[in-house]
């Protein structure tokens, strides 16, 4: 059969999706822009260009037929994992941490876990296309093990948020694809179990990130050590939601006096900034516009027969949602304080691109219907 | 279907999750909003708190004595200087601000103007301001340069503890920048005082040529007359450290900050409450570029109030004047520098006229080393009782470490005034209080008895005891007239029932007039002096069962074993069959236990030798040996532990028996003066307020267990010359116009007494024989009532010297009355090397100050006209 030319792609894209991304997109500018002010650099406008770089990223993914992914899933999965592992080598760190995460290429810097999310979705929806062993106890070792990999990569930099995320996003695509309920709830409980040990074993978790925890769990302590050292980026953050009123101070220079105090506010603290342009009324249009967004990433999904379409769909789906839900959460003081941007929002070279990378493979697969010679649809 | 419904649980799931984001977000704004938004406030907006001028001080003529005065200095703002680039708009001439690393944010000025255009200032040159602060060119970018090294050290030190604590790389990054921010945006001063013209120059720094660089105005206190007596005045300095500040926020309703300049000493500290300022307070915003530029709310401070004293400048000039003069020109103080203080009050109010202190604080030149940075960094060690300098602080520079303890706390300090704050013995002035305990004490005696020695009292007959002076037989009056020692000190050593009649109404009387406890006066740091209210007799065996209680319980030991190991260091004329042990046990009891005791404060103990009766050469008995313990409380001891005294007894039978066999009376005294007994016990050396606690009946003349200030010895004659009020003293008479009003009570003096004993004074002036006769007191207007009086201490004034070498306290108080004045009372204290002219001086600086006062002074002002 014919592949589609770029021209029938675009025509057959989900345009809807794709405008929905770049207001979001440039929500995103916007706010990094008054985020920004008081900053030696303007983010804003770096953030406007990778919004560009972005889009064409996105129509590129959406030029190419995204079963060629799927095909080369193992292929993109052991140049992701090179790329993790070399930033524990030669990676750096950003300007303010004594993280390594980044690795300099030319006169940027990428952030190979945030391409790795996007190649796990690949490589979960290559693996449970074409296999059905996962439905049985032990066939979902193979699944685990291919994700804990870079998992375990991740975490080594450290970015315990990315690494956490590729778990939900195991789960979801193994759940969606019909594997049984209950066998994942018992890897869940075992996971719950291992993750009290991590943090109980001394030595396993890093100091910082048990302080994490216990600044989540002591919020609302009115210690004042606590709020002014370990817990004062909960403390801001929540200050900054808190304070902000029904209809936003718009992006003047009340706004970003606002958020003066508020320590990240471009990148990982992009919410309460929003909340502070936007007020509690565009926070709300926001959220609803975001489960929009959500809504039609997985109606595409519904809208395919093709299982690794669907799964891809599905499976990108649940990554802008949980990275958007665990952001947005940590802000207001629901989770502990992890280092995960606000898809589209965030300012970030990396993560923009990917999501814009993401969001091309979600267009290609509504535009493509490729001839399905496999299993069904998981129903 | 199935994949439907899975893909619909996980929306709903997503859903969910969203929407508790949702209903978190309007949590934190509508229902805990109130406190979020406050907290939002107070990270956006900053309380600038200002200080407010102490209060002035005036004379009673208006004469400004303190006021505060601006003092300009040059600031250093590296946060100015190190980023901020100016940019000027074309049209309107607003300047706006960039960073200098990177292109101005906005482009063009808000006036919107179609000629705007923003052009960028010049870079700092502060080479004119150098010139005129005549500093060599380069010199202001190198103390900057300095700075913002120093900052960048202190920003790694911080850095390095916050790795050490294991802080993470972000929240370490954060407080760091901060910690720098904060440091950059502080105004540094790099230039302490700088001359009008550089003020103006940085006003009108309209181009940035001085950027980073600010006049910061700071309040000093000024001096203007440098007195009166500075001590008087006192002086201020900014709180010592945040345990202070707590302090002294609760007080002073929180207008206290680490820069406040609040009272150290004298009027400064007495009046705190009237001269503090009122903060102002001023809530600033920031602005776009994190600064707080913006006004929101303001309070102007307020000045503290303006308290007006009674006394005038020229009363305590002349009253320094005549001090001086005469500690100088008798010839008193061949080795050491003249001391000495003279006050006087009005005697109906209390009101203190005039002041004055010899040697004089220098404002200028003194205060400068009490405002050292060792000053602030001092702490007072009750353990030791004296001032400690932390490690790595060093004295202000020309001192050691104990000169300027010294300064601070000994005696021979200039910061101390002789009028309030040291008090000595009296010597015979206190023969007038005296005289009237005697007074009043006969009233309790059987009706038909006289005074102690009938109508006449003769020393003829007792040459070869000390003190006389060689008089005919006086009576009470001509006792006072003639100052007769053994008149005053044999009637609380008399044999006859008078004594433990005396004894009791004596210091019952001298409480009344307020002695051993401050007077109430409003210069702060008041000392009590000393006078033994609830002394307590025992007999030897008393003493030494008390004595090895203490050692015992201080310690640790029986009295026996600490015998036992002071066996070797026993003098051979202790009398007795076994003079090892029986020294060995009264060196235990008597030095051992009275040291002990004695530091602790629990005790002071005097040695009374035996002796006959001086009376009656036919009395064959022996007074006994007698050991004073006298109960004394220190401030800075442990409660004493109240003795079991049935165990006591039983001590003190066994111990008694063993004394009373193996010892001779005049071997005890002999020894315990081997045992260096006459040294002050209970206090440590170098304290003002020294004691000789060797001789019950120096008490009888003003010497031994009793000690007094000038303003309690005004004090007191006050109530003899108005009939019996005491008054309270009281130098500051209304504050903002307001009267201060301090209050006086009346105390039981019968008018007989007062009369006898005012009769006494005046012949001590006016009398034949008055030993201030020859003072010349025709030349004042005024019927002067006075005695005089001359005091020894112990070695310890003066380090390394002997008892009865040290300077001797030389008196005369009492008070003048004229027809058209107000009764003034007065005490004058002259420090002499030796006894030489006596009390005399003291009595010739009075006169000479009563000549001025009654004839020139400001109560003379509308007579001369």
């Amino acid at each position: 059969m014919r592949e589609m030319t770029l021209g029938q792609r675009l025509k057959r894209a989900n345009w809807l999706l794709l405008g929905l991304a770049l207001v979001l997109a440039g929500l995103g500018v916007v706010c990094v822009r008054v985020a920004s002010v008081g900053k030696p650099v303007d983010y804003g406008a770096q953030q406007l260009r990778w919004v560009a770089v972005g889009v064409a990223a996105c129509l590129l993914t959406l030029s190419v037929p995204y079963m060629r992914f799927v095909r080369l899933r193992y292929l993109l999965y052991a140049a992701g994992l090179l790329l993790l592992a070399a930033v524990l080598v030669i990676g750096v760190g950003g300007a303010n941490s004594n993280v390594q995460r980044w690795i300099r290429i030319g006169g940027f810097k990428a952030q190979p876990s945030e391409f790795m999310k996007v190649i796990m979705v690949i490589v979960l929806a290559g693996y449970i296309r074409y296999e059905t062993r996962y439905r049985r106890f032990r066939g979902l070792a193979f699944p685990f093990a291919l994700t804990l990999v870079p998992v375990l990569l991740i975490m080594r930099q450290p970015d315990l948020g990315t690494a956490l995320l590729l778990i939900p996003l195991l789960f979801v695509l193994l759940y969606v694809a019909g594997a049984r309920p209950h066998h994942l709830g018992i890897v869940a409980l075992g996971g719950l179990v291992a993750g009290l040990l991590l943090y109980f074993i001394p030595g396993l978790m890093g100091e910082y990130q048990k302080n994490r925890v216990r600044v989540f769990l002591m919020q609302n302590s009115q210690d004042t050590a606590i709020l002014r050292n370990l817990g004062h980026q909960l403390h801001n953050s929540k200050t900054v939601v808190g304070s902000a009123s029904a209809l936003g101070e718009g992006t003047g220079d009340d706004a970003a006096e606002a958020v003066q105090f508020l320590p990240e506010r471009h990148s990982d603290f992009i919410f309460p900034v929003l909340l502070t342009v936007l007020g509690s009324v565009g926070m709300t249009v926001f959220l609803l516009l975001y489960l929009l967004f959500v809504w039609l990433l997985l109606r595409t999904a519904l809208r395919v027969r093709e299982p690794a379409g669907r799964l891809l769909a599905v499976g990108i789906a649940t990554l802008f949602a949980c990275q958007a839900t665990v952001n947005m959460a940590m802000t207001v003081g629901l989770l502990p304080i992890v280092g995960m941007p606000l898809p589209f929002l965030s300012y970030g070279g990396s993560s923009l691109l990917t999501s814009f990378v993401a969001l091309g493979l979600v267009l290609n697969v509504g535009a493509d219907h490729p001839v399905e010679f496999g299993r069904g649809d998981f129903d | 279907m199935a994949f439907r419904r899975r893909l619909r649980r996980l929306f709903l799931l997503i859903a969910l999750a969203l929407s508790a984001v949702w209903l978190r977000s309007l949590e934190l704004q509508v229902v805990e909003g109130a406190e979020w938004r406050a907290e939002a406030r107070k990270r956006r907006e900053r309380l600038v708190v200002t200080g407010g001028p102490r209060g002035k001080i005036v004379d009673r003529d208006g004469k400004v004595l303190a006021v505060d005065r601006p003092m300009f200095q040059l600031a250093f703002v590296g946060w100015e200087y190190r980023r901020r680039g100016r940019l000027r708009c074309t049209a309107c001439g607003a300047i706006h601000y960039h960073d200098v690393d990177r292109a101005p944010r906005r482009p063009r000025c808000r006036c919107h103007e179609e000629s705007s255009r923003l052009e960028p200032l010049a870079l700092p040159d502060p080479s004119p301001l150098e010139d005129l602060l005549e500093l060599p060119t380069g010199e202001l970018a190198r103390r900057a340069a300095d700075r913002l090294q120093k900052v960048e050290e202190l920003v790694g030190a911080r850095r390095e503890r916050l790795d050490a604590e294991g802080r993470p790389g972000f929240l370490a990054h954060d407080e760091e920048r901060l910690y720098r921010a904060d440091l950059l945006h502080r105004p540094y001063v790099i230039v302490p005082r700088i001359p009008e013209e550089a003020i103006r120059l940085l006003e009108l720094d309209a181009d940035g040529r001085y950027r980073g660089f600010r006049v910061r105005t700071v309040l000093r206190r000024h001096y203007p007359e440098g007195g009166p007596a500075s001590q008087l005045l006192g002086f201020v300095s900014v709180v010592r450290d945040r345990e202070e500040l707590a302090a002294l926020r609760r007080r002073y309703a929180r207008n206290v900050s680490l820069d406040t300049r609040v009272g150290r000493a004298g009027l400064e500290r007495g009046l705190e409450d009237l001269l503090i300022g009122r903060f102002g307070r001023e809530r600033q915003a920031r602005d776009t570029d994190g600064d707080f530029t913006e006004v929101v709310w303001s309070e102007p401070p307020q000045s503290g109030k303006q308290v007006r004293l009674a006394l005038t400048v020229e009363a305590c000039r002349v009253a320094e004047e005549v001090l001086a003069y005469r500690g100088r020109s008798t010839g008193y103080f061949p080795q050491t520098q003249p001391s000495g203080g003279f006050v006087a009050l009005y005697a109906d109010t209390g009101e203190i006229v005039a002041w004055g202190e010899m040697p004089r604080l220098d404002v200028t030149k003194d205060l400068d080393r009490i405002f050292s940075s060792a000053d602030r960094k001092a702490r007072f060690d009750p353990a030791i009782g004296e001032w400690v300098l932390p490690d790595g602080v060093d004295p202000p520079p020309g001192q050691t470490v104990d000169q300027w303890r010294a300064w601070l706390t000994k005696p021979a300090s200039r910061t101390l005034s002789r009028v309030s704050q040291i008090p000595v013995e009296p010597g015979s002035t206190f023969k007038v209080f005296i005289g009237m305990g005697l007074l009043d004490g006969l009233r309790q005696m059987p009706p038909g008895t006289s005074l102690p020695y009938g109508d006449l009292f003769g020393c003829r007959g007792l040459d070869g005891y000390p003190g006389c002076h060689f008089h005919a037989a006086v009576d009470f009056v001509g006792a006072l007239e003639v100052s007769c020692n053994r008149y005053f000190a044999y009637s609380l050593r008399d044999f006859s029932p008078y004594w433990k009649v005396y004894r009791r109404t004596v210091p019952v009387l001298l409480a009344g007039l307020g002695f051993g406890r401050p007077t109430g006066v409003d210069v702060w740091g008041e000392a009590p002096g000393t006078l033994l209210r609830d002394y307590v007799d025992f007999d030897l065996l008393d003493v030494v069962h008390r004595a090895c209680v203490a050692v015992r319980e201080a310690r640790g030991v029986s009295a026996e074993d600490l015998a036992m190991r002071t066996l070797g260091r026993v003098p051979p004329r202790v009398a007795g069959r076994d003079p090892r042990r029986l020294g060995s046990l009264l060196e235990a009891v008597l030095g051992e236990a009275v040291g002990v005791a004695g530091a602790a404060g629990q005790v002071a103990l005097t040695v009374q030798p035996g002796e006959r009766n001086p009376l009656d050469p036919h009395d064959e008995r022996v007074l006994p040996i007698r050991f004073e313990v006298f109960a004394r409380p220190h401030p800075q001891a442990a409660a004493p532990r109240p003795p079991d005294l049935v165990k006591l007894r039983a001590r003190v039978r066994r111990l008694g028996g063993r004394l009373e066999a193996e010892v001779q009376p005049q071997g005890v005294v002999t020894f315990s003066f081997e045992l260096r007994y006459r040294e002050p016990v209970g206090r440590a050396p170098g304290e003002p307020n020294l004691i000789l606690p060797d001789d019950g009946r120096n008490l009888g003349i003003g010497q031994g267990p009793i000690s007094a200030t000038p303003l309690q010895m005004a004090r007191a004659v006050a109530a003899l010359a108005n009939g019996g009020r005491l008054v309270t003293p009281h130098v500051a008479i209304s504050a903002d116009g307001v009267p201060l009003v301090k209050p006086a009570r009346t105390i039981s003096l019968d008018p007989r007494d007062v009369d006898l004993v005012r009769a006494g004074m005046r012949a001590v002036v006016d009398g034949n024989h008055g030993t201030a006769r020859e003072a010349g007191w025709d030349a004042v207007p005024a019927e002067v009532y006075g005695k005089t009086g001359t005091a020894q201490v112990g070695k310890w004034w003066l380090p390394g010297e002997r008892p009865g070498k040290g300077p001797w306290h030389h008196w005369f108080v009492g008070f003048g009355e004229a027809r058209g004045f107000r009764p003034l009372a007065f005490a004058c204290v002259l420090h002499a090397r030796t006894e030489g002219a006596a009390a005399l001086t003291s009595a010739k600086a009075v006169r000479e100050f009563l000549t001025w006062w009654y004839t020139a002074g400001p109560d003379t002002a509308g007579r001369r006209r």
